[in-house]
């Protein structure tokens, strides 16, 4: 089937069958290889996204239900010439990031944080970050300067 | 011959009246979809797909999200998700037992997407709601295309992951008591860490009409429910019944307390041990009563 | 060493490839885009031992499709070249352990591979299995020659009768540990291509040239004929040590019967099923104290489980064998360690490699000593500690030893006295609180006379064109998140004069770059980085040039002679150490740690938590503070995971529990910070005075989780990993004889 949907602000359409997952149609068909398959459960958060603004797991999320959506991607995060993210730089300058297979999902679940707490859904406490990442699991740092990149990302962003 | 993944059919309908009809014809034929945090990872394997097609139920979301006041009681429409429970200030206000559950459910990104119709329909003795639906009286609403029909969740699983909605029906809604005055309530969940874990015993309660006595403190009412201790969610009602019939003190918390060892009926798995569940259950008893008492 | 105050050297840079890892532009090998690419996948024993009868394809699928691969298309022995040569490349008749590779099977994609994988119908016939440590000693089940021993290693020192006889005080205790899953986030993949009569392998592997032996070995291929480029590596953990080596032989037959490239990626429960884990162990230990609590005698019986076929276990026996003794001084000891075959997958290098098993054991049975004799965890350790002038159990005489310094500096950052006596007083409520520590010191770079043998080489390239300086690090070393490319960048442009972005490293392509060794054992910066240091200052002498020359200084005198290629090779005397007798010096370096681990219990449901974490480790010199600090905390969340959740789950040999919501690790909430001293003693025999780092810290990590434990709990815990169930059994039932307890 034809899934019309925006990627990355632009408008993709693509040729795919509707229980694909969106991980595969990412990484496979559009070459946008951020998102990393470590689990194919749900379980890892290595290949989180944004689907119309939600964290989703891209693994557990079947092309039927893309149509007419809006996906974004760790690629959205750095346009050519602008400066990163601030947690991607934090996360450059606390040596959070060590293989770096979990970053792109880390990034976007600590992102998904900062912008949930900009808009007043969340009650910001060291406890609540932590939860906001316990979906990507890291098996070289330890988390504790992913958890450092994190609370100097909120501070730099201000109340 | 089994089919690939990229064989199935999704059907994708607008309404719920469409999707009513769609089940009415051909729902022995068709999964019904909704976040896809359990049915994706089971499309994994391909004996797992269905013989028919898919029937994604995301566009319903218009008709099935929400949380509202209908008469005296929450409704919660199927397609809600566990976030939504989470930040619902409403729930937070007259169902507590049913917020922490959503805290120490899955992740982020779990939440976002699972939806409390999901976790009805695929019924895991594991799943965090359950116990605290079951705790909180709720009744599940089932629609199909000769009209609705409402079962209390306690008797709606006739076995292991085995609801007793039929295939022309459809989970519409989640109903739940409101908050009695001055309830005294409990979700607890034991697992293996901290978040993203698969629940190994669960206990909710909620108590009212508790009131101290000169010998003791009367349970008017109490609801209690687990999880992860027997083939389904399960209210406990021996155990219910014998916290009311006396005046609380130690020895009637012990008594509880056995009866609910007997009541469950926990086994040895990946994740934990029959011995460990049946143990932890009763101390995860025994600290509710400890609760009432003190806020009696 | 230079007086001179450094630039760079205890600097906290950007990493290399940090930015391309932050913004997902890193090519880890499943994101390489080929041309042509099939995918492969494998056909598995379902049972742990016994005999194929026949492989029956499925007549009604059209298996023009795909392409299989047995056994009869190796060009040569079905062999697998590793330490002994008795792990098959396929199975062919006999099954030896659950998972065991039978066929191959590539496909134009991963779905039809799949489907044609299941079109195969394996008849087997099963037979009697050996799956426990216990099973294979008794051996009624031959697994392995007449007695299912793969190595056995003794080491003796002293008198050891005489020594018990001088003990006021006598323990004796088994222990025992469990597998662990390395859990690496990227699952092991590798993609074969025949170009022309070279094998190009791209994967995520840890060793390039022992990939490039084994494809040699198994396709009769010169050296240039087989070329192995290690892609992004996301985490390796020894996972991606040996396994590769196999997986790379299969992806090559595949490509080879199939003319065209194919890539091999395992699903998650591929990789946690059929790769190696860490060696389940059993260790009986018996001590001596004197009246001061000081050893007087130590016998050690340790058995490794290796599994069904040697791989590396020798070498991991060794590690173990070598620091049975942990830090402390004994002038009396006898182990014995011995590594024995089951019908399980074969286990094989782990982070830590045997140390963390036997470090569990020790540092646990110094908690029982001190129990007994009175004395507190802390105290023992003071009267126990290695110092400078003290031998190990092999004879070597140490010339640093930093065990007390980093004892009493961790005790202080964590208030460890006050707070252990605190919760030794009596505690009620429903929340217990211990505290514990360990010490450990772990042997940095090959063990014994390795280094000799393997004789690792580096280069070193300078060039100038026009305005333009090269300079080019040529190293086999891999970057798998330890940060061996910042770091060495950091030793070349300090010692040249350089900044960092002036010096360059080299891919890790055997195209490109020497055999440095293999990228384990803790020996990347300590070995290599110290040819790294040698070929820079080596380089300048030939320049006619001072230490920190500078860009321009290099350059001119370049412009003069032309480029200039420095190889250097690290060549240690083998007499350093007695391989036969396990006497002299077992390592060039050890570091030494300890950690100090404080936890809660809830007594409703014997929940543990983990509040608190504070480590000193004395890694020599920290080149880069913030990737040492970085490879402490993980190490440190992968012993608190290998001692409080991780649980690898066997039935007849298979895991059964091998995804990611059964195999549980620690997420950011099941940890704590993690706080670090760094000890910089100057000591280390590596660049610089740096000591390896990449594996002390998983070692001390569980000893001390399980002492912090056994004072909330008022009881002992021998086995690891210790279960909440474990906890609440402990609690109801103590174990009788619990004089130690």
């Amino acid at each position: 089937m034809k899934v019309s949907f925006r990627l990355n602000g632009e408008t993709r359409s693509i040729e795919s069958a509707p229980l694909d997952r969106l991980l595969d149609v990412l990484r496979r068909d559009l070459g946008l290889t951020a998102a990393k398959e470590g689990c194919g459960e749900g379980e890892c958060g290595a290949c989180s996204v944004f689907l119309d603004g939600v964290l989703v797991c891209s693994c557990l999320v079947p092309m039927a239900q893309v149509r007419g959506r809006s996906v974004e991607t760790l690629e959205a995060l750095t346009r050519p010439g602008a400066p990163l993210h601030p947690l991607q730089r934090l996360l450059i300058e606390t040596d959070g990031s060590q293989c770096g297979f979990c970053s792109p999902g880390m990034i976007m679940a600590g992102v998904d944080y900062m912008r949930r707490l900009a808009r007043g859904e969340v009650e910001d406490d060291h406890e609540a970050r932590l939860r906001a990442i316990a979906g990507n699991i890291c098996r070289c740092t330890g988390y504790t300067k992913i958890v450092e990149a994190i609370d100097r990302a909120i501070e730099e962003a201000g109340p | 011959m089994s089919r690939g993944r990229d064989e199935v059919e999704v059907l994708a309908p607008s309404s719920l009246r469409e999707a009513v009809q769609v089940l009415a014809e051909v729902g022995a034929e068709a999964i019904p979809l909704a976040g896809g945090s359990d049915l994706m990872v089971a499309f994994r394997d391909v004996s797992k797909l269905p013989r028919g097609f898919v029937l994604d139920l995301l566009g319903l979301e218009p008709e099935l999200r929400g949380i509202e006041l209908v008469e005296d009681e929450v409704q919660i429409g199927a397609l809600t998700t566990v976030d939504d429970i989470l930040h619902s200030s409403l729930l937070a206000a007259e169902a507590r037992p049913l917020v922490e559950a959503a805290r120490c459910f899955g992740s982020t990104q779990i939440r976002n997407r699972a939806t409390i119709g999901g976790n009805v329909m695929n019924g895991s003795p594991a799943a965090d709601s359950l116990p605290a639906l079951l705790a909180l009286d709720a009744r599940v609403t089932l629609l199909s295309s000769e009209g609705p029909r409402t079962v209390p969740l306690y008797s709606f699983y006739a076995d292991y992951r085995r609801p007793v909605a039929k295939p022309s029906e459809l989970l519409v809604s989640i109903r739940i008591a409101r908050a009695p005055a001055n309830p005294i309530e409990s979700f607890r969940k034991v697992a293996a860490r901290r978040a993203q874990a698969i629940a190994k015993v669960i206990l909710a309660g909620r108590a009212w009409d508790v009131r101290a006595e000169e010998e003791g403190v009367r349970i008017g009412e109490i609801r209690l429910a687990a999880g992860s201790v027997g083939p389904t969610p399960m209210r406990l009602f021996e155990t219910e019944r014998i916290l009311r019939s006396e005046l609380l003190g130690p020895r009637l918390a012990a008594e509880a307390v056995a009866v609910l060892r007997s009541e469950i009926t926990p086994i040895d798995d990946l994740r934990s041990t029959a011995a460990y569940r049946r143990l932890v259950a009763g101390r995860l008893l025994e600290d509710f009563l400890g609760s009432l008492l003190l806020q009696a | 060493m230079t007086e001179r105050a450094m630039r760079l050297v205890g600097n906290r840079p950007p990493q290399v490839q940090a930015r391309e890892r932050v913004t997902g532009e890193a090519q880890y090998v499943d994101d390489l885009a080929i041309p042509g690419l099939w995918h492969g996948v494998t056909l598995r024993s379902p049972i742990a031992r016994g005999r194929i009868v026949e492989i029956e394809p499925d007549p009604d699928f059209d298996w023009s499709r795909v392409v299989l691969v047995d056994a009869r298309d190796l060009p040569g022995r079905n062999v697998l070249p590793l330490i002994l040569d008795d792990q098959p490349v396929l199975a062919e008749r006999e099954i030896r352990h659950p998972f065991e590779p039978v066929m191959l099977i590539a496909a134009p994609d991963r779905a039809l591979a799949l489907e044609a994988r299941n079109r195969l119908n394996l008849r087997y016939e099963a037979k009697p299995i050996a799956v426990e440590i216990s099973d294979a000693l008794e051996a009624r089940v031959k697994v392995f020659g007449e007695d299912n021993v793969f190595k056995q290693i003794d080491i003796a020192k002293g008198d050891l009768e005489a020594g018990f006889a001088a003990a006021t005080i006598e323990l004796e205790r088994d222990f025992w540990t469990g597998p662990q899953e390395q859990l690496y986030m990227e699952p092991q993949g590798m993609i074969a291509a025949w170009e022309g009569d070279q094998l190009v392998l791209r994967g995520s592997l840890q060793c390039p040239y022992y990939v490039q032996a084994a494809a040699r070995a198994v396709f009769g291929l010169e050296p240039e004929q087989v070329r192995v480029i290690a892609c992004e590596l996301g985490g390796g953990f020894g996972g991606k040590e040996e396994y590769p080596s196999l997986l790379a032989v299969h992806a090559a037959l595949l490509a080879r019967k199939a003319g065209r490239p194919v890539k091999m990626v395992y699903d998650r429960a591929e990789d946690m099923q059929a790769t190696t884990k860490r060696h389940p162990s059993q260790t009986r230990i018996r001590a001596g104290i004197d009246a001061e609590g000081r050893l007087t005698a130590l016998a050690v019986d340790l058995v490794l489980d290796g599994g069904a076929y040697c791989t590396l276990s020798p070498v991991v026996l060794s590690r173990a064998v070598l620091h049975a003794g942990s830090a402390y001084a004994c002038p009396n000891v006898a182990v014995r360690g011995r590594v024995v075959a089951t019908n399980t997958p074969p286990n094989g290098a782990f982070r830590g490699f045997g140390a963390p098993q036997a470090l569990f054991a020790m540092e646990t049975m110094m908690d029982l000593l001190a129990r007994a004799a009175g004395l507190d965890p802390l105290e023992m350790r003071r009267r126990n500690a290695l110092r400078a002038g003290d031998e190990t159990s092999t004879g070597q005489v140490l010339e640093q030893a930093a065990a007390a310094d980093v004892l009493e500096r961790a005790a202080e950052a964590a208030d460890f006295r006050a707070r252990r006596e605190l919760y030794d007083r009596p505690q009620t409520g429903s929340i217990r609180r211990g505290i514990g520590l360990s010490l450990i010191m772990h042997g940095c770079g090959f063990t014994g006379a390795g280094e000799s043998r393997l004789k690792g080489r580096l280069t070193l390239d300078l060039d100038a064109r026009g305005e333009q300086l090269l300079v080019q690090v040529r190293t086999g070393s891999t970057d798998m998140g330890q940060g061996m490319r910042t770091t060495f960048k950091q030793l070349a442009a300090e010692i040249l004069g350089l900044e960092l972005d002036e010096v360059e490293v080299a891919a890790q392509d055997t195209a490109l770059v020497p055999d440095s060794g293999p990228t384990v054992a803790s020996r990347t910066l300590m070995i290599v980085g110290g040819l790294v240091a040698r070929a820079a200052r080596q380089a300048l002498t030939s320049l006619g040039l001072e230490e920190g020359a500078g860009a321009e200084a290099l350059r001119l005198a370049l412009a003069g002679r032309g480029r200039l290629e420095i190889e250097e090779v690290h060549e240690p005397p083998a007499t350093l150490f007695d391989e036969d007798h396990y006497r002299g010096q077992a390592y060039p370096s050890w570091g030494y740690a300890c950690t100090i681990c404080e936890v809660e219990v809830d007594m409703t449901t014997f929940e543990p938590r983990i509040v608190d974490v504070v480590t000193c480790q004395d890694v020599g010199r920290a080149i880069h503070p913030g990737i040492v600090e970085g490879q402490i905390q993980g190490g440190i969340a992968q012993g608190l995971g290998y001692a409080a959740f991780e649980e690898v789950q066997m039935h007849d040999g298979a895991m059964v529990n091998a995804n990611f919501n059964r195999y549980i690790v620690p997420t950011a909430m099941d940890l704590p910070p993690i706080r670090v001293l760094l000890h910089e003693s100057g000591q280390g025999a590596g660049p610089f005075g740096a000591k390896g780092i990449g594996e002390m810290p998983v070692d001390g990590a569980a000893p001390a989780y399980v002492s912090a434990l056994a004072q909330a709990l008022r009881t002992s815990f021998r086995e690891l990993p210790v279960t909440p169930e474990a906890i609440a059994e402990s609690f109801l039932r103590p174990r009788p004889g619990k004089a130690d307890a």
